[in-house]
């Protein structure tokens, strides 16, 4: 993550990175190198004019045209694919932040999961012996699942919300993907980072997919009269 | 005392070899930079230029090269000692920090 805050030498990163910064320092040296040798070469030509035969001169020239044009060509293809290496990197930069904001969202939503959990299970135990309760307690159970209600309409909001960063997150990253294919950026570094994103992610969406469908076990169990939200996990994939 | 030293001492050494590698490599830029320059020389120097206008023009151009290639190793010697500065500036920082919560500062 730190090869491109200003933070650190290229010596200080990993081997990889070091290497690519100054593969990309050098190229750069030898393509101004090359741009401004070409007037050069013109002017050689020019004031060595006298000293070659004539066709030997042409076809010095045409030389010169064809050796510039290859070479361009070739930096060319040099800075084009560093170009999108270094930009899939600042991507995969970018998502490894945004995991963390998605893996955030997944344990307030597992937080909010265990505190129904446990909530059913107390009330569970509460509504087994409610036939032995004086008839008065049936407004204390009725308060109890209005909280229950509530708790659930709070997990719902927060699972919309996590659904959202999910999708968003997911779409990012398969444009990352696509970009690293098309681009054929065979740096391990970058497939390794995306490929670990890539297994976060499913993860948090197995992780996901398990505790959602308890809570809709548990609202179809328990609220009949569809409570807001109780909508199948478009996870499954 | 040895695991102290070691301890104390492996980390700043690590990153003033960082700095002593970046340099060198730095300073081997500059050379490539210096041995392209001779090269350029010389052949000027092999060019049978017999009019002083011919001369003016190379003096010219090797000014001008000269100035060009040498942007792209200046540009990472400025970037890498810009660097160097902020990692300084982060250690002092972080001294004084340290003095300013030790105990025995704030009991004066």
């Amino acid at each position: 993550m730190h090869q491109l805050n200003m933070e650190l030498l290229p010596t200080q990163c990993p081997p990889g990175e070091a290497l690519r910064i100054y593969l990309h320092r050098t190229l750069n040296f030898i393509a101004i190198l090359v741009v401004a040798v070409t007037p050069f070469n013109f002017l050689v030509l020019y004031f060595r004019y006298e000293t070659f035969d004539k066709a030997g001169v042409v076809n010095f020239f045409w030389f010169l045209i064809l050796a510039y044009l290859v070479l361009s060509g070739v930096f060319g293809y040099f800075a084009w694919s560093l170009r999108g290496t270094e930009g899939a990197i600042r991507e995969s930069i970018i998502l490894d932040k945004m995991i963390d904001e998605v893996k955030q969202r997944h344990t307030i939503l597992q937080e909010q999961h265990t505190k129904i959990s446990q909530w059913l299970s107390e009330s569970m135990k509460f509504m087994l012996t409610v036939e032995k309760r004086p008839s008065g307690e049936a407004e204390l159970i009725q308060s109890e699942m209005a909280v229950l209600k509530q708790e659930l309409e709070i997990y719902t909001g927060l699972a919309d919300q996590f659904l959202k960063d999910y999708a968003a997150f997911d779409s990012l990253l398969t444009a990352l993907e696509n970009r690293i294919a098309r681009f054929n950026l065979a740096t391990g570094h970058l497939h390794q980072r995306v490929a670990r994103l890539r297994a976060q992610l499913r993860l948090l969406e197995m992780s996901f997919s398990k505790f959602d469908e308890t809570i809709r076990l548990l609202r179809e169990r328990f609220f009949l009269d569809n409570v807001s939200g109780s909508k199948p996990s478009p996870l499954g994939r | 005392m040895f695991q102290q030293l070691r301890s104390e001492l492996f980390p700043i050494l690590k990153s003033r070899l960082a700095w002593t590698a970046a340099n060198v490599i730095d300073a081997l830029f500059l050379l490539g930079w210096v041995a392209v320059q001779y090269g350029v020389n010389l052949l000027i120097e092999r060019l049978p230029l017999t009019h002083q206008f011919d001369r003016i023009i190379f003096f010219i151009f090797q000014i001008l090269f000269a100035l060009t290639t040498i942007t792209a190793p200046v540009l990472n010697i400025y970037k890498d000692i810009r660097i160097m500065y902020s990692q300084t500036k982060s250690e002092v920082e972080l001294a004084e920090h340290d003095k300013k919560n030790s105990p025995t500062v704030k009991g004066t």
